[in-house]
């Protein structure tokens, strides 16, 4: 897909610079056109399930604003919705799909589906809860729908944050907009795709130690988070141009001390939807004992496996960290008397080891290509015997280097280094990124990345582009 | 004893620690371990505290400690 390719750069270029020459009546406008723009050129298809499901979803959502039969209209809207992502997604489930090589063959998947459904079903939910005195005219809600840097991945809008600034006195913000950009391009050619070349080798074949498969499992963490925070920073920074600030998604999630922090940390705007619009309902729909908690985190994680796509792995993964929080949430008190115990800063520290460990764990289920190969990698990991490798230069490096060569050695060391380094320093680096300044040695450090260390062939493939 | 006051020991009950301190600005983010899980038992144990019965369109506008008190604060106007 087009997206932060060079392709997509010089169109955000051109598109920005007619932007700031249409007036500012129209913008609104032109951005819904340039969306539909940008959804239909990749592709066709997508554009007319957009346009029939936002369009049936707003005039269900005009229904409501109606004196009569609201729950009608809501119920309405929400099958529509529920219809269009079960059967332009999960109906055509995948036939042959590998994270390895990117290839998604998909009978007719309608691109953003996954996100514009839910962002309708919000807008649908807080109308019936909670009727706004305003009504949401058809062009802002199409455009709340199509928006393009969200369209393909992410991240999931809420109305009431994003409707509200679409007033014309908007400013373009080119520099923290591209510092943005450019940052996300580094997280993604320079961390990203170099781990998924170590991960990908590696993960052809279970390894017999425990050990390997743990550090893959590791390896696997950190090119997610690089991909998916790397698309996001571009998805944000695009938006950032036209003076938009759209939801952040990570909050340097792999620093979390806990299950519970990591969820508030990763993949914030479909965690948040998810809170508020499933997981809150049924749990105060059943307040008043643990088990209606214990069900409801279920309920919440089972749908959240789902949304990911309809295979056994995902639901899996999704139901690892329900029973990791419900866990939590049994062991609150025994947690509590530990930390009184140790003192705060070990048992942060034993809380963040045991995190990584365990969120690495569970993308076994999420990267692997099926149940058995993951609980194959996780019974290893989780074996007494052969733990180790008896020869760590043959059993371990070479292999996680891709081969013993000099330069295959040198590349891993190269990839590690830079990994740590973007991890270590990131917070820092936002901090100085979102100020309107620019940040000129941060720019050059990271077009000198790019150029030297980047690797190029999968810049337009992210994996939760597949979702 | 005025509603805030009343909040804050029923929230001070769901922690098991009698130091925290609670204001009508205080919110999820100001105390560790106050979280989506936690939340419900904390209007759980409101509501039982002030005979009252959230609805989930009232759940949903509570940010603040102070949203819980305007909220107590309408039901018994």
């Amino acid at each position: 897909m087009p997206f932060g390719n060079l392709t997509y750069l010089v169109g955000l270029i051109v598109a920005l610079l007619i932007y700031s020459a249409v007036g500012t009546v129209f913008r609104t406008l032109y951005l819904l056109l340039l969306s539909l723009g940008f959804l239909g050129y990749i592709s066709p298809e997508s554009l007319v399930i957009l346009l029939l499901v936002s369009s049936l979803s707003y005039a269900c959502y005009s229904g409501m604003r109606g004196q009569t039969n609201r729950s009608l209209w809501f119920f309405l809207g929400v099958a529509i919705n529920l219809t269009g992502l079960f059967f332009f997604r999960e109906f055509s489930i995948r036939e042959s799909w590998s994270i390895s090589s990117y290839s998604v063959e998909y009978a007719l998947i309608a691109v953003g589906i996954s996100f514009y459904s839910l962002q309708n079903l919000g807008v649908l939910i807080k109308e019936k809860l909670q009727p706004s005195a305003m009504t949401i005219p058809f062009t802002d809600f199409m455009l709340f729908s199509a928006f393009f840097p969200k369209i393909i991945s992410g991240p999931l809008l809420r109305h009431e944050n994003f409707l509200p600034q679409l007033s014309p006195d908007r400013n373009i913000d080119w520099v923290p907009g591209i510092q943005r950009i450019l940052f996300g391009i580094v997280k993604k050619t320079v961390i990203a795709d170099r781990l998924a070349y170590l991960v990908n080798h590696n993960f052809e074949t279970v390894d017999p130690t425990g050990w390997n498969n743990l550090i893959v499992a590791h390896l696997f963490a950190l090119q997610l988070y690089f991909d998916f925070s790397g698309y996001t920073d571009i998805a944000l920074g695009s938006a950032r141009l036209f003076g938009f600030k759209l939801t952040e998604n990570f909050n340097f999630p792999l620093r979390a001390t806990s299950i519970t922090e990591f969820w508030r940390r990763w993949h914030i705007s479909l965690t948040s939807w998810l809170r508020d619009f499933v997981y809150t309902p049924v749990a105060f729909g059943l307040r008043g004992s643990v088990l209606g908690i214990l069900l409801a985190i279920l309920i919440t994680f089972a749908l959240s496996g789902i949304w990911h796509g309809l295979a056994l792995t995902f639901i899996i993964y999704a139901c690892t960290h329900a029973a990791y929080l419900m866990g939590e949430f049994l062991l609150r008190d025994f947690r509590m008397k530990i930390k009184v115990v140790v003192g705060k800063s070990v048992f942060n520290l034993l809380g963040w080891f045991l995190t990584v460990n365990l969120v690495s764990i569970s993308f076994l289920f999420f990267r692997s290509t099926s149940c058995i190969d993951a609980l194959d990698r996780i019974g290893h990991v989780f074996s007494c015997s052969n733990f180790f490798p008896s020869n760590w230069k043959s059993g371990f490096i070479y292999k996680i280097a891709v081969g013993g060569d000099q330069q295959n050695i040198f590349n891993l060391s190269i990839t590690l280094a830079l990994t740590f380094t973007v991890l270590l320093a990131e917070k820092y680096v936002y901090r100085r990124l979102e100020s309107n300044k620019i940040r000129v040695g941060l720019m050059v450090l990271f077009m000198v990345s790019i150029g030297l260390f980047g690797v190029f062939t999968d810049l337009d493939k992210f994996i939760y582009g597949q979702f | 004893m005025d509603n805030l006051t009343q909040i804050e020991a029923v929230i001070r009950k769901v922690f098991k620690d009698d130091s925290l301190i609670i204001d009508a600005q205080t919110s999820a983010d100001d105390i560790d371990g106050w979280d989506s899980l936690t939340h419900l038992q904390i209007i759980t144990e409101i509501e039982k505290h002030f005979s009252v019965k959230f609805t989930l369109s009232e759940l949903l506008d509570v940010n603040t400690v102070g949203d819980i008190d305007r909220i107590i604060q309408q039901k018994f106007a």
